[in-house]
């Protein structure tokens, strides 16, 4: 094999479940070392449940989930979940609205994905999150691939969406 | 804001868009050192050919599931640790994206994690393997 100049060093997995370990172990290192988490692209969240399952009670999240009908089901899923905290938006870097191509409708299937309906989409402009991202919904009823769609979505800056620093920040780009 | 956080995840695409210079690039600036971790990556087929080539660039296949609908197979791993990265700089190798290409990938994405150098000491304590 070719020999190459890599930008990183490899640091051996980081899937969900290992970041929600690193967080655990960093809080029972550091006691309250992470107390925020930014979720950007939060899908239908399946990604918060290994965040939620550290034990801490101060630990809080904020999912961003651009795509009205996945926030939806976001809200559904995590209403009476204190420590989660769902804004439909994108994170960018600047206050903007844009369009959202959603190339095709995928179904979701046992295993990484939830059942359901999930999206592969991205932004037409460049924006720092949400590039590309693997979302989903639970509208059950879609029983077929769906074509190339665009939809409007809100993009905000972190910095002044949120009234606190978070400690983590999850992003699709 | 950027400095003051603590830790980056950020899911990468290496086969297309423009903002992987300039995320690394302000994750740099702010101070953090940013480590490679797992990847995904979708194909038509994960034939046994393209596999065995694959494999030995140093990729280490996880989970291969496809989706309903979709004739894609969607492929879940992370890198072997006794090869080096595939990576020139920023960019993939031309040998491993010339292997994308033959086997149709639709998208190659990886796991970009990002610890700020600010909060090395914690780090180093948290996890001692990092050598922050």
């Amino acid at each position: 094999m070719k020999s190459t100049a890599c930008a990183f060093p490899h640091v051996p997995g980081t899937d969900e479940d290992s970041l929600a370990n690193l967080i655990a172990a960093a809080n029972s290192v550091a006691p309250g070392f992470i107390n925020c988490v930014i979720d950007g692209g939060a899908g239908i969240g399946d990604t918060l449940n290994p965040l939620l399952a550290i034990p801490s009670s101060s630990l809080k999240i904020i999912a961003y989930e651009p795509l009205p009908e996945n926030a939806k089901v976001l809200r559904q899923r995590f209403a009476g979940v204190p420590k989660v905290e769902v804004r439909e938006a994108a994170i960018g870097d600047r206050l903007d609205f844009a369009q959202f191509v959603v190339p095709s409708r995928i179904h979701g299937a046992p295993g990484r994905w939830s059942e359901g309906t999930s999206y592969s989409g991205y932004l037409r402009k460049g924006y720092i999150a949400a590039a590309r991202l693997f979302l989903g919904n639970m509208l059950r009823r879609m029983k077929s691939r769906e074509t190339k769609q665009t939809v409007q979505i809100k993009v905000v800056r972190l910095d002044a969406d949120l009234q606190t620093v978070p400690d983590v920040v999850k992003l699709d780009l | 804001m950027l400095r003051q956080v603590k830790l980056v995840k950020a899911e990468v695409q290496m086969l297309r868009g423009d903002e992987r210079a300039r995320c690394v690039r302000k994750l740099r600036d702010a101070g953090f050192v940013i480590y490679a971790g797992g990847l995904q990556f979708a194909v038509p087929k994960l034939d046994p050919v393209f596999r065995e080539k694959i494999v030995a660039l140093g990729v280490r296949i996880g989970l291969v599931t496809g989706v309903p609908n979709d004739p894609q197979t969607i492929v879940i791993g992370d890198w072997a640790e006794d090869r080096p990265l595939p990576f020139d700089d920023l960019d993939l190798t031309s040998e491993f994206k010339a292997l994308l290409a033959e086997a149709k990938a639709q998208y190659f994405q990886i796991d970009l994690v990002a610890l700020n150098r600010a909060h090395a000491a914690s780090w180093n304590a948290i996890a001692p393997s990092l050598k922050l």
